[in-house]
């Protein structure tokens, strides 16, 4: 050990720390209070728990968003349909021969102009049915 | 008898005591080395405080692959830095009434050479001798406990030593020539 390291040395051991007791209960007390509110190795699975609950909120919200969106559409489609009828039921009113006199006509008729309506409500439906599918797919995969 | 490294492990593992026995290892190096950085004992105190809260709280980011004291140390002198961002050997004018290392050393200690090297070399420098000549910290250890790199801890000890060795030299000599004299 040469002279400057050995000088070094002694030197800080000349450095009267005072009362390191007092010090020693400080540290004591706040790692006491320390450990009262995480314990180690908490932070790691608290980062984990945080993910976890932001993606299943984010999820389950899409889902949501998606279903709200679907039966808007479909509410939409539903009060398109409502309002037309007058202009939809009109033409074949005109066309309509009420010297044949048969009433099932009209219900033929009007099972006919309603069957799109149904068709896209059935369409609708599967595209919902679709979007529950992917939503499910992706929870699967997340989790 | 366990070492440092063992040590945190059992902490770890939920053996509380363990990092308590770090905490009286470390203690008072701590404050000693931290007594030189900051600008009152009870600064240094506080930074000795939190520097343990803090390697507490983030034992488990500890990369076993250094030792404990690079990482405890690394710790303090961010703590220390954090507390008195502009306190070093050229930046400040040393007031001697409130020096802590002044006030903790004797009236017939004030050779001490750690004196000098608080007025004459660069905070770092200072930091890179105590943690070398004192923690007998690898140079490798130390400019990881630096945030510096290898080569920049091997000049700047080199340096340190080759102005610390003439205050020695120098102090020997008015040594001698006080005696002359007496």
């Amino acid at each position: 050990m040469d002279e400057l390291k050995t000088r070094l040395k002694n030197d800080a051991e000349q450095i009267a720390i005072g009362d390191s007791a007092s010090l020693q209960k400080r540290i004591e007390a706040s790692l006491e209070a320390e450990r009262r509110i995480p314990q180690v190795g908490d932070t790691t699975n608290t980062r984990t728990s945080l993910w976890l609950a932001s993606s299943l909120t984010g999820l389950v919200a899409a889902a949501l968003l998606i279903a709200v969106l679907n039966w808007q559409d479909v509410r939409t489609k539903d009060a398109d349909s409502v309002g037309e009828p007058a202009r939809t039921v009109d033409a074949p009113t005109q066309s309509f021969d009420w010297s044949i006199g048969d009433p099932m006509v009209l219900n033929v008729q009007s099972a006919d102009l309603t069957r799109s309506l149904e068709e896209e409500l059935a369409n609708l439906q599967a595209d919902f049915e679709k979007a529950k599918e992917n939503v499910r797919k992706d929870l699967d995969f997340t989790f | 008898m366990n070492t440092d490294e063992q040590l945190v492990q059992i902490a770890l593992d939920g053996d509380l005591a363990a990092f308590d026995e770090l905490v009286v290892r470390y203690r008072d190096r701590l404050l000693r080395f931290l007594m030189t950085r900051s600008s009152c004992i009870a600064d240094a105190e506080d930074a000795v405080q939190d520097t343990f809260v803090s390697a507490y709280r983030y034992l488990d980011s500890f990369n076993p692959r250094w030792r404990f004291s690079t990482w405890i140390y690394r710790i303090g002198i961010r703590n220390a830095a954090r507390q008195a961002p502009q306190i070093s050997g050229k930046d400040v004018e040393l007031q001697h009434d409130s020096d802590p290392l002044h006030v903790c050393i004797s009236e017939s200690e004030r050779e001490n050479l750690w004196l000098s090297a608080k007025m004459t070399l660069s905070s770092d420098a200072y930091i890179a001798m105590w943690l070398h000549y004192v923690e007998d910290m690898p140079v490798k250890d130390l400019a990881k406990a630096m945030d510096r790199s290898v080569t920049w801890a091997k000049v700047t000890l080199h340096r340190a030593r080759k102005r610390l060795i003439l205050q020695m030299r120098e102090g020997v000599a008015d040594a001698v020539g006080g005696t002359s004299y007496g």
